[in-house]
């Protein structure tokens, strides 16, 4: 094989330098001189001679059986080394004594050494090279390999053997064969190009202008290779901008994006240089400078603003996202160097991301600080963003930043924006929701407190926020669960009470004297009820029970799975919240969305003292319950209860229709995933059945 | 020393013109290396007595001729050019053809490594993958989506 510095001519060694070197001005003053290239023709000539003249000076064939050694024994059968096998030859098969030994045992032609199939196929046009390499899977990588390809291509051209679209057909092949090593596919490539400068007329037609695309793509990412992407592009009148269509639609990229992703900066300032758009003209492509942010490279940035590129997207398109806006992408990938530099170069930072949410970068910002999990230094490039982008003028009301931040975990970002002009009582543009609802609706406690610390008025939205950030500030110390009652004794289970709770309760029931004295109206569908049972605020319960009326407060309202607060009492033993509730007559016939009742609550945790309680208030329900369960109440009911429950026995036509309308109630709710878990009630779904079910227990009480 | 004694692997003796017997490579490093002294018969350890016995009658025909060294790069690139005698001499079956290969790249005879080379380019030259599988016996072990892709590729050699 011709060695590649045998191919060059003394006149070119300067320009190979130039090519393996990343001399950047050496290089402009190569290829920018006027004439196009003179370096190039000229040199190329000088090669074609030298490659004539390497010709016929004859390429040492590595091939050779390797000579004969002197052995001091010349009796020794094994007189001579036998010639090595190629290491790499694929095709040894056959165990090599056995061919060797057994003279009748067949030989294929694979079977022989490597070196050897080389000479053979040396003697093979391209095409029968081609044809050879269909045949088996063997032949394909054995054929494959960059280096008889390329060599192969290289001899023909020299004896003027190839046409041209051979020619380019075969160098993209043997590109494009070697994903691994491209870079020795492309110096080669050079060579080639070099040795042989053969007038290759550009070709337009489908294929070959694939196979230039994918050359020219890979092409881009080598430093260095400006010489194969000038080749390209004058052989192939490429366009200077220019898009790989060979890519699926999602990762096309210009040859300038590609070579910034590359990293290839010296062919970037060759794009720059010879004028390449810095700017992106197809819809579908990611603007160079986006590229750029992509591999943080804050230089890179300020290139491309340099030479022209545009700062805040295209001035004719209406796509505005991570991908085609770079200080979105800078933003949303916490880059924050790059954020510094795209402002400074006049980024507009209070740019709003088309879509549904039409979120601002801050607020995208802030979806970066409430990611779960980060430490504050890991948020720390994070914060530091909020503040570049406050102090270039974003608006943190604007794009859903100042509620984003609400729901968040990070006061810091949040006291930011508020000393930047975050109004804590404004409402978010969708819902209309304040701020403080914002944190109440998460139970984030810290927040809300920020909030109110900065003049949050939780009246605006209703008592129900206040009582809501005090419920969940309270269930933080009471997620202990009741112990399993053993017996049928009427007592509550127990659940710990610390000082600190029932000063919170104190408290909260305070808040809500005040509040109803104030006639504040009770505003949203938040399940206080449940909260105030989960956080074991008894007296809060029966504050709200008692007022129900006067604020407007659903007692039967569920919460996110649609469970009453009768439903959690049952299921965990609160007795004297059931009975509270009983008393003050509440639903006990609200499935949640498994279709499960307050008494299936009951069942399933076998808390018989809360159904006791329940039986007693609603003696009919005797009936439904499963016979087990039923004759372990029996002893502990007062005998009015039970005659009663028998009376409605004997009406067998009604307590058939109870049944019936109990085991409705039970379906299953359809699961509407976006209302429930906003606190919806389980109401608004299972309507029809609710008033079915209705509509008999009443003909059973009068 | 007009003529020298060669042995097989398979342990038959030749005895052949000097001459004729150095137009490879290997054996005449040999001579000149040991000093060899007729008596004694030089082992080939890797040919058999049938494939000694070609490449013997290759050498006695060729003795004679002429080593043109750059003209042979040269003819090497126009394949067709064989003469008669060369024809008739490969005219053996594959395996035998083949071992002719590794004898003569063994022994290091070029004028007749490239003309056995040359006869096995021939027999590939302007057939499709399947005659040449069919050729050589080649077993093809593509999936048929692989050789769907194979015949692909292959496309823009077969039409033009």
């Amino acid at each position: 094989m011709l060695a590649a510095a045998t191919c060059m001519g003394p006149d070119i060694s300067g320009f190979a330098k130039f090519v393996q070197s990343s001399d950047f001005p050496g290089w402009m003053a190569c290829l920018a001189s006027p004439t196009e290239l003179p370096m190039l023709a000229h040199a190329s000539t000088a090669a074609t001679a030298a490659a004539a003249a390497a010709t016929t000076a004859g390429p040492s064939r590595p091939t050779r059986a390797t000579t004969a050694t002197i052995v001091s024994n010349p009796k020794v059968p094994e007189l001579i080394a036998r010639p090595p096998m190629h290491p790499s030859n694929p095709f040894i098969l056959k165990n090599d004594a056995g061919v060797h030994g057994n003279p009748n045992q067949a030989l294929g032609l694979f079977s022989l050494p490597a070196e050897l199939i080389e000479l053979i196929t040396d003697m093979l046009s391209l095409p029968d090279l081609w044809r050879l390499s269909g045949t088996c899977r063997a032949a394909r990588t054995f054929f494959f390999q960059p280096d008889i390809w390329i060599r192969r291509t290289r001899q023909l051209l020299a004896n003027n053997g190839l046409k041209p679209d051979l020619y380019m057909a075969s160098i993209a092949h043997a590109v494009s064969s070697v994903p691994t090593n491209w870079k020795e596919a492309f110096t080669r490539l050079q060579h080639v190009s070099f040795c042989a400068h053969v007038s290759i007329l550009p070709t337009n037609s489908p294929p070959e202008q694939q196979y230039f695309d994918l050359l020219l793509a890979k092409a881009t990412r080598f430093p260095g290779q400006y010489l194969s992407v000038q080749l390209l592009a004058r052989y192939h009148r490429l366009q200077p901008f220019f898009v790989d269509h060979t890519a699926s639609k999602r990762s096309r990229h210009s040859a300038l994006s590609r070579a910034i992703m590359a990293r290839n900066f010296p062919m970037v300032k060759y794009f720059l240089h010879h004028k390449v758009s810095p700017n992106c003209h197809e819809t579908v492509a990611m603007p160079p400078i986006v590229s750029a942010v992509e591999i943080n490279n804050v230089e890179m940035i300020q290139l491309l603003a340099a030479a022209g590129a545009h700062v805040n997207g295209e001035p004719n398109s209406k796509r505005c996202d991570s991908s085609s806006r770079a200080i979105i992408r800078a933003v949303t990938q916490g880059k924050r160097d790059c954020v510094a530099a795209l402002l400074a170069l006049g980024a507009d930072p209070n740019t709003i991301v088309s879509g549904y949410h039409s979120h601002s970068v801050l607020a995208l910002n802030v979806l970066q600080l409430n990611r779960n999990g980060a430490t504050a230094a890991e948020l720390a490039d994070e914060l530091d963003i909020t503040r570049l982008l406050l102090a270039a003028g974003a608006d943190p009301n604007a794009g859903h930043a100042f509620h984003l931040a609400c729901e968040g975990s990070n006061l810091d970002a949040l006291e930011t924006l508020i000393k930047h002009g975050g109004d804590v009582n404004s409402r978010r543009t969708n819902s209309l929701k304040l701020p403080i609802e914002v944190a109440a609706a998460k139970g984030n406690v810290p927040a809300a407190e920020v909030l109110l610390k900065h003049g949050s008025l939780p009246e605006l939205g209703g008592f129900a926020t206040y009582l809501q950030i005090m419920l969940a500030a309270m269930k933080d110390s009471s997620n202990l669960s009741p112990e399993a009652e053993s017996d049928l004794a009427l007592v509550d289970s127990k659940v710990q009470t610390t000082p600190r709770m029932v000063f919170r309760e104190e408290q909260l029931l305070d808040t809500l004297r005040w509040l109803i004295e104030r006639n504040v109206p009770f505003v949203g569908k938040a399940a206080i009820l449940v909260d105030a049972v989960q956080a074991n605020a008894y007296h809060l319960v029966e504050h709200l029970l008692d007022h129900a009326a006067d604020i407007g407060l659903d007692v039967n309202l569920g919460d996110c799975i649609g469970r009453t607060a009768l439903s959690r009492a049952m299921g965990s033993g609160r007795l004297h919240f059931v009975d509270a509730l009983v008393r003050h007559g509440v639903d006990i016939d609200i499935a949640d969305v498994d279709g499960r009742l307050a008494v299936d609550m009951a069942l399933q945790a076998e808390r018989y003292s809360a159904l006791l309680i329940l039986v007693r208030h609603h003696p009919q329900y005797l009936l439904a319950l499963p016979e087990a369960a039923r004759e372990r109440l029996m002893p502990h009911l007062p005998e009015d209860v039970v005659a009663a429950a028998q009376r409605t026995r004997l009406d067998s036509k009604v307590s058939e229709a109870l049944l019936q309308a109990i085991e409705r109630a039970r379906t299953p709710a359809m699961y509407i995933p976006s209302p429930l878990m906003d606190g919806g009630s389980s109401r608004s779904f299972s309507g029809k059945l609710f008033r079915a079910w209705r509509s008999v227990t009443r003909r059973l009480r009068s | 020393m007009s003529q020298i004694k060669l042995q097989s692997s398979d342990g038959r003796e030749f005895t052949v013109d000097a001459k004729a017997a150095k137009m490879s490579e290997t054996i005449k490093n040999m001579l000149e290396d040991l000093g060899g002294d007729g008596e004694n018969a030089i082992p080939v350890p890797n040919v058999t007595g049938a494939i000694l016995e070609k490449v013997i009658q290759y050498c006695l025909h060729h003795k004679d001729d002429v080593a043109k060294p750059e003209e042979d790069e040269t003819k090497a690139k126009k394949q067709e050019d064989i003469d008669s005698w060369d024809a008739d001499f490969c005219r053996v079956d594959q395996g035998t053809l083949f071992e002719m290969i590794l004898a003569a790249n063994y022994l290091d005879i070029k004028p007749m490594l490239d003309l056995t080379c040359k006869t096995v380019a021939n027999m590939i030259r302007g057939k499709t993958p399947d005659e040449i599988r069919k050729l050589f016996n080649i077993k093809s072990d593509f999936s048929p989506e692989e050789e769907e892709q194979v015949k692909k590729e292959n496309d823009w050699c077969e039409e033009k």
